[in-house]
């Protein structure tokens, strides 16, 4: 009877034993998914702050230096125009092309202008287009 | 069989505790991505809304600078005058300037409202990123200023996100004043250079000046022209060109000086 008992001792430790151990998978498991559905989010989360954050920079850098001034000369004569205003002549007459160049590459460092693009700042010119220009990353 | 009754109901017990702390573990995960998420992406898509105003509010503040001066070179192509007066003749293809025909400074302030108001509108039309000709904008003339006015308009937005979908509403008004002078705009010079030239041509007829064309030049001076004179038969022939640039439309885009010509008898 007493051997029994103990024989019975002994299964009951073991089934608590295994019992212990399967909730104690169960709850690693259930850390490791958490762990892993976390991440996600958090990678595309870091993912749109960082567009966000380039397309951002570009926004400020293209509307300050559309409104920079720079001097230029027309017919021998020097004349004071806003960046913004290069781009429309630059449309207008394409010598003008050429300085504009000139100037991107001289105030806009990291990056380079871009026409014909969906997103950007738009210009008007009658009875011709208009114009979309960006910033974009070298 | 009461010890298996006891485990049996620790069991059970085990088992909703575990469901429970699971679904509260979930639902505080997903509220908390959900309040995240929301956010990043409310914060996405102000900054996006708040640029697209910066792009809007600089493609009018151009298009406005675009429409003065569009409307200046409507004025001086007409030699300041208006063309449907009866008393307005021409010598050759000049405008004669007389006390019948002469600049006026409410015609003036009229007509540059008009032409600025439909170059301002044709420059709406073409903006490609929103709507903006469902909106009534009004146009006035005051102390060398052009306003023009309009109610505010209300752009919305909508983000996706992984949780949700936010909509985000911005208003925008896009009324706008632009000081004429700091265009190099003075509406008020027309008058001014024909009284002027006018009291200028008496002098020299007055004083019986051998040559009328170099003595009426020498006298004439106005504040951003200069002045070309020549005679063509008892009319002196006036030729001012601005001394600053501006772009127009005629014939394609142009971005030169104006020329203002009228002709005076002698």
């Amino acid at each position: 009877m007493e051997i029994k008992n103990k024989k019975a001792q002994a299964g009951e430790l073991v089934q608590d034993t295994v019992g212990l151990v399967i909730v104690a998978l169960l709850l690693i498991i259930f850390i490791i998914i958490s762990t892993v559905l976390w991440g996600a989010p958090k990678k595309e989360i870091e993912k749109i702050a960082t567009e966000q954050i380039t397309k951002d920079q570009e926004h400020l850098s293209l509307q300050a230096w559309l409104q920079k001034t720079v001097e230029i000369e027309i017919e021998e004569e020097k004349q004071d125009i806003t960046i913004a205003e290069l781009i429309r002549l630059s449309k207008i007459n394409p010598i003008y092309e050429e300085i504009l160049n000139q100037e991107a590459e001289k105030s806009l460092g990291i990056y380079n202008y871009e026409f014909n693009k969906q997103a950007g700042s738009l210009f008007y010119i009658p009875s011709d287009e208009i114009i979309t220009i960006r910033l974009e990353i070298k | 069989m009461i010890k298996n009754k006891k485990a049996g109901v620790f069991a059970i017990g085990l088992v909703l505790g575990m469901i429970i702390f699971i679904g509260m573990s979930w639902h505080a995960f997903s509220t908390t991505n959900k309040n995240i998420n929301a956010g990043v992406i409310k914060t996405t898509a102000s900054i996006n809304i708040k640029n697209m105003g910066d792009r809007l509010s600089f493609y009018i503040n151009e298009s406005s600078k675009l429409a003065a001066s569009q409307a200046f070179y409507e004025i001086v192509k007409d030699s300041a005058i208006d063309k449907d007066n009866p008393s307005c003749t021409v010598t050759g293809d000049t405008i004669i300037w007389n006390s019948n025909c002469m600049p006026e400074k409410i015609f003036l302030q009229n007509k540059f409202t008009d032409e600025y108001g439909k170059s301002f509108f044709d420059s709406l039309k073409a903006y490609s990123e929103t709507n903006l000709t469902d909106i009534t904008y009004t146009h006035t003339f005051e102390n060398g200023e052009i306003k023009t006015k309009t109610d505010p308009k209300t752009f919305s937005s909508e983000e996706k996100g992984t949780f949700a979908t936010y909509k985000l509403e911005y208003e925008f008004n896009p009324s706008i004043t632009l000081i004429l002078e700091e265009e190099n705009i003075n509406l008020d010079s027309f008058d001014f250079i024909y009284i002027k030239t006018n009291s200028d041509i008496r002098e020299c007829r007055d004083e019986e000046a051998v040559d009328m064309v170099l003595c009426v030049k020498n006298k004439l001076e106005f504040d951003g022209w200069t002045v070309d004179v020549k005679k063509q038969g008892s009319y002196l022939i006036f030729e001012l060109e601005t001394e600053e640039y501006f772009f127009f439309e005629d014939k394609g885009m142009k971005f030169e000086k104006i020329i203002l010509k009228f002709a005076m008898i002698i």
